[in-house]
């Protein structure tokens, strides 16, 4: 590469190293390099990997379009710019943008332009692989795909369901100093949903207003983790009395956000903190496992009527 | 009727099922084609968030179109 203002298109790793060389320039007092990667989670979902697919002969003319004119418009003496296009793991980078200027403002805000300008005019489109197999076509700083704009809409989880646990009555809550109660829990394959109100069936049903824990998520990764950790590979999902056992979402990052799953609409509330009797109930040491990484689960309010059903 | 050579990118390869094919048709602009193919295909990108591209330059919608075109049709880019 000898020229100055340069925009590639690369199938393979981007090198960084040697693109940070081609910078320097005796009249630069300035360089300033973005390295944008992928990272593992995006929107609340659980990225295995990225794919980019772009249009070669258009990306590659757009691209150096984007870095002459912010290049002139700044008085940038060099502008490199790398975007991959392919299947790219967590980790690689996916696009890099480095320039070199005089004095560093000019450089700060030349990138800075050049960076936003390719997120929304590249001909490249971003698809996201999830852990559990789904693919989605993703917009830009989570903008619609199909309109390039904020959504509108909350997101789906791309999430399975594992079980659905529901139990008549309490019997934690409300036994302080007593025997535990003994409704049990029973797994079921659907269930109800009401918005405001709860699970049909479950004991927090119409429980009070605007309860926040109208339901509450359980992370299979969790369940794995104490069985594993508290050597009982036989332990029910039941025993943590959480209703919904997923699979593939964070749930640490739906705390106060909106999402769908299954359709239906919710909004997460809280951790869903674990009590003393986590180690009555599972083993001595569960109640203290399950506070740290956000092992206890999501709490949440149901906004919207609906039915779910285990993932087949 | 001309001949085009059409290619679809992202989400609209995704919904046609295909990223590229040949078709012969009496439409000669380029919006009536992407309305054209929109409805045969269930296409669900109203053409205000697609952008039409006629051998490797963007044009307008009103683009009139030519005999051998290739015509590209491109959802909201998303890159970085």
């Amino acid at each position: 590469m000898t020229a100055h203002i340069q925009f590639q298109l690369s199938e393979s790793p981007i090198e960084s190293s040697s693109l940070a060389a081609e910078l320097h320039d005796s009249a630069a007092g300035a360089e300033v390099i973005f390295d944008g990667r992928v990272r593992n989670h995006n929107d609340g979902h659980l990225v295995e990997r990225l794919e980019y697919q772009a249009y070669p002969a258009l990306a590659l003319k757009v691209g150096q379009q984007i870095l002459e004119e912010e290049a002139a418009r700044y008085g940038i003496l060099r502008a490199i710019g790398v975007h991959r296009a392919g299947l790219l793991e967590i980790g690689e980078s996916a696009v890099w943008v480095g320039v070199a200027s005089a004095h560093r403002g000019a450089a700060f805000d030349a990138l800075r332009t050049i960076m936003e300008r390719l997120k929304y005019e590249l001909p490249v489109w971003k698809r996201e692989h999830y852990v559990n197999g789904n693919t989605e076509w993703v917009g830009p700083d989570n903008t619609s795909a199909a309109t390039g704009l904020p959504k509108d809409d909350n997101p789906e989880w791309h999430a399975g369901l594992v079980e659905i646990w529901i139990s008549p009555g309490n019997d934690f809550r409300g036994h302080h100093g007593g025997p535990r109660g003994e409704h049990g829990i029973e797994a079921v394959n659907k269930v109800e949903c009401i918005a405001g109100m709860g699970l049909v069936g479950d004991r927090y049903f119409a429980y009070k207003p605007d309860f926040k824990g109208q339901v509450t998520f359980f992370d299979a990764d969790a369940v794995d983790a104490v069985r594993e950790q508290f050597k009982c590979p036989e332990l029910s999902g039941g025993e943590f009395r959480r209703n919904l056992i997923v699979r593939g979402v964070d749930l640490s990052s739906w705390v106060g956000k909106r999402f769908r799953f299954q359709g239906i609409e919710f909004e997460g509330s809280e951790e869903c903190k674990p009590c003393y009797w986590m180690n009555e109930a599972v083993g001595r040491g569960v109640e203290e496992f399950l506070r740290t990484r956000f092992r206890g689960g999501l709490r949440a309010r149901i906004l919207s009527d609906g039915m779910l059903r285990v993932s087949r | 009727m001309n001949t085009y050579k059409i290619h679809y990118f992202g989400m609209l390869a995704s919904q046609r099922g295909l990223a590229d094919e040949t078709l012969t048709t009496n439409v000669i602009v380029a919006l009536d084609l992407y309305q054209q193919l929109a409805t045969q295909h269930a296409l669900k990108l109203p053409p205000q968030n697609v952008r039409a591209v006629v051998n490797d330059e963007m044009v307008s919608w009103s683009q009139s179109l030519c005999d051998g075109d290739e015509i590209a049709f491109l959802p909201p880019m998303s890159g970085g």
